[in-house]
């Protein structure tokens, strides 16, 4: 047979097989719908600044006497909020050239920026002075260790033995200004709880011999609407799961990462499962509606990855783990 | 994918109509997917990519000229997003960076080849993502070179050379693999 023509054939058969998985029509539809509120957001945001222009016009010279501060500290904020633009932009470029230079997703690069905002705002002014001058030697060395080919454009393999260790000594002096500003970062579960308008709990179904082990709220590093996950580890031995639970998160944050993914519906709720190549770790993931959250609860359960060793949890466990904490409705049972 | 149906859609979803854009997903979703999951073969990456196609289609639907044939613009937009996706990598630095974490590491190209259970599969990934983009269009969707060349925003010279030796490489790996299983079937 012509081989073109066996190409042609053997695509069309082989799409039949391929069909779109359920639960992407729901997240598109989440996303569309976050596109039109934003939209309408940006409308009311405009009808908002015309309403304040229109009262400091109406209430005269008083009225201006009690909204200008707050007008000159929106200002401030805009004005540290530029001053960080232009500093990123001169550490690694737009965001057009960090993405070619460095392959820095936008999402990635609005993270770099929350996160100079944050420095900007929790250190002194010297600290934050020193703290980009850091971070800019960091990226001149790193230039030296380009890899234009590679996903990470960069090998701190290919550095010389010098600048291997200045990279060293750069990394140990940001790290101290770096948990300056995670300080302010700082969450308890209780705090997390507030800040993401519902409760979160505890599995009421734990396997045999699993104990909590460990408890931690990842902040995210940002002065707008930040996101906290609260991770709680549970361990057997060498063994052991950790449940996130958090509102849903972007890509970059989102702790569900597999390469074999499987959906299907759990006693009525859309379930993920996933698998990673080559490895016995698997995850399952399940986005509920809450009230109190507009983009809802998200709760991730990942089993620990044991290299050469087959005794991990079933995905029947992983399930009941799952169901034992969306089943749980109302506050935590605090463990 | 009916396409009158489809025009007639349009204004209503250019005026915020939730609906009938969930009626355009349906009527569009299988070929969108089909065509990308070929074009980029990671399952999860794919349904990152069509997520993407969709908000970008609610964003800029009012663009499309009801002049000009639905599915080829939508081809054009896939066209976009999944080189978008390409020039960004992010998704493939993060799994890289998480299986680091996880303690393992994969190539890409190993990712990919668990992921190709298929054979088919596994014979597109031996091009590389222009060749493959040629590949699809021509023998799965039909378009002509000239329409593959609009699409791409190529000149028609580089679609034949694309083209010329994708089809050259998948001739060879084909070639060679029957000789493999003809070599495993000898009996020794």
């Amino acid at each position: 047979m012509d081989f073109e023509k066996w190409l042609g054939d053997e695509l069309k058969k082989q799409a039949h097989s391929l069909k779109p998985p359920a639960h992407l029509k729901e997240r598109i539809g989440a996303n569309i719908k976050q596109a039109s509120s934003r939209n309408f957001n940006t409308l009311l945001k405009g009808l908002h600044a015309a309403l304040v222009v229109l009262m400091i016009l109406a209430i005269g010279l008083f009225g201006q006497k009690a909204i200008l501060p707050l007008l000159q500290e929106k200002k401030s904020q805009s004005e540290a909020a530029q001053q960080v633009s232009k500093l990123l932009e001169d550490m690694i470029g737009t965001k057009e050239e960090a993405q070619s230079k460095w392959n820095i997703t936008p999402e990635g690069y609005a993270e770099r920026r929350n996160e100079l905002e944050a420095a900007h705002k929790f250190l002194s002014e010297t600290e934050f002075a020193d703290y980009v001058e850091l971070k800019k030697q960091y990226i001149d060395i790193l230039q030296k260790a380009k890899k234009d080919d590679a996903a990470l454009r960069f090998d701190e393999d290919l550095l010389d033995k010098q600048d291997a260790a200045r990279i060293q000594v750069l990394n140990r002096k940001a790290a101290q200004y770096q948990q300056k500003i995670r300080s302010h970062f700082q969450y308890t579960k209780e705090d997390a709880v507030r800040m993401m308008g519902f409760s979160i709990h505890y599995p009421r179904y734990v396997p045999d011999g699993y104990r909590l082990a460990e408890e931690h709220v990842e902040p995210e590093i940002t002065l707008t609407n930040p996101k906290p996950i609260v991770e709680m580890s549970y361990r057997k031995g060498a063994f052991g799961f950790t449940v996130y639970q958090s509102e849903r998160l972007s890509k970059n944050r989102d702790p569900f990462v597999y390469d074999h993914i499987q959906t299907y519906k759990l006693q009525g709720h859309q379930v993920l499962f996933g698998q990673l190549a080559g490895s016995n770790a698997i995850g399952m993931k399940v986005i509920q509606q809450a009230a109190g959250s507009k983009s809802g609860r998200q709760i991730v359960i990942m089993t620990r990855q044991i290299v050469n060793q087959n005794d991990l949890l079933s995905r029947r466990e992983l399930e009941k783990i799952m169901l034992s904490l969306l089943d749980q409705g109302g506050t935590s049972n605090g463990g | 994918m009916d396409e009158g149906q489809i025009k007639q859609w349009i204004p209503a979803i250019c005026a915020g109509n939730e609906h009938y854009f969930q009626k355009l997903y349906e009527e569009t979703c299988t070929e969108v997917y089909r065509t990308t999951r070929f074009l980029i073969i990671h399952q999860q990456d794919a349904e990152d990519v069509v997520s993407e196609v969709y908000l970008a289609l609610w964003k800029s639907l009012h663009q499309y000229d009801p002049a000009r044939p639905f599915r080829f613009w939508l081809h054009g937009l896939i066209m976009r997003k999944v080189q978008d996706w390409r020039r960004t990598s992010w998704r493939r630095l993060r799994i890289l960076e998480r299986k680091k974490a996880l303690g393992t590491a994969y190539p890409h190209n190993d990712i990919l080849q668990k992921e190709a259970e298929q054979d088919l599969f596994q014979l597109l990934t031996i091009l590389s993502a222009k060749h493959r983009e040629v590949i699809i269009l021509r023998f799965y969707h039909d378009y002509t070179l000239e329409e593959i060349a609009a699409l791409l925003h190529i000149s028609l010279g580089t679609v034949k050379s694309r083209l010329h030796h994708a089809l050259k490489k998948l001739r060879k790996k084909v070639e060679n693999k029957s000789l493999q299983e003809a070599g495993e079937n000898h009996g020794f």
